[in-house]
């Protein structure tokens, strides 16, 4: 099982770029596992979309991640 | 809020002065520099007006006006200063570590006190003035690097691959920055007491 603080990584890099099979997996095993991390993704969610209301921007689907479920 | 669609946008003083106070507040987080920021917006509302015709109505009016500040930011911060002076970086990445320290157990997992609880919804959050006040009081707690990387991802909407050409950085440093911003923010707004009223979120 991954550590919290290499999957907060990895759940940041998913907002800038595709994550490989391996670390797909990585965060698959530990989500489910620990609500830390899943209230980290959810967190960072809501950053990006107020980011992006800040900014006049009005859609929040934006990059490839998928930070909100 | 004002629905604006078309270019008699510009002839609604209270839309305009509302648009104004937006464009100021998303120019002095990016900028740091209230003079700057005054200036670049005063540009683009300039632009915006001389170029009304051009504005197809195929978005929200303030949608366009911010795009159009967006690229004057650009120009600006792109004359100020090229590159990210390694050495000032290093030190902000060594602050890094204190905190992880306080975030992290040695084992790596979260620390009792800093596990992320759950936090209103975007729908909820975003609606609210509190949400707002403490956002923009983060932002301009984050280290002047940091703050720089993550708003030109996440306020100018540069990719992260233009940001590492842009400032000369490799991609792993540049992804580790927007990653030290968030955590940072979210550990902020934490501190300043954002929090679900939901008692029965994620434990």
């Amino acid at each position: 099982m991954g550590k919290c603080k290499d999957i907060t990584r990895l759940l940041s890099d998913a907002l800038e770029r595709p994550l490989s099979a391996g670390e797909w997996l990585a965060v698959g095993v530990h989500l489910p596992t620990c609500s830390g991390c899943r209230n980290f993704r959810k967190h960072i969610g809501l950053l990006r979309a107020a980011s992006r209301a800040l900014g006049g921007l009005n859609d929040t689907t934006h990059g490839n991640g998928d930070a909100r479920e | 809020m004002t629905r604006a669609t078309d270019t008699r946008s510009f002839e609604n003083p209270a839309y305009l002065s509302q648009l104004r106070r937006d464009l100021l507040r998303f120019a002095r987080l990016q900028l740091r520099d209230a003079a700057a920021a005054e200036d670049a917006v005063q540009e683009a509302l300039a632009a915006a007006w001389t170029q009304a015709d051009r504005f197809g109505g195929q978005s929200e009016h303030k949608t366009w006006v911010f795009g159009i500040l967006r690229h004057k930011l650009i120009d600006t911060l792109r004359a100020k200063q090229r590159t990210i002076n390694l050495s000032a970086l290093e030190d902000e990445l060594d602050g890094e570590s204190l905190l992880d320290r306080e975030l992290f157990k040695e084992n790596g997992h979260w620390s009792r006190e800093s596990k992320p609880r759950r936090w209103p919804t975007p729908e909820t959050a975003l609606q609210q003035q509190q949400f707002w006040t403490l956002f923009e009081m983060c932002l301009e707690h984050l280290p002047e690097n940091i703050g720089r990387v993550f708003m030109m991802r996440e306020f100018l909407d540069l990719e992260t691959a233009e940001i590492c050409t842009e400032l000369q950085m490799t991609a792993n440093h540049c992804s580790v920055m927007i990653y030290r911003a968030r955590l940072r923010l979210r550990t902020c707004l934490t501190e300043k007491g954002l929090s679900s009223e939901d008692v029965n979120g994620e434990m």
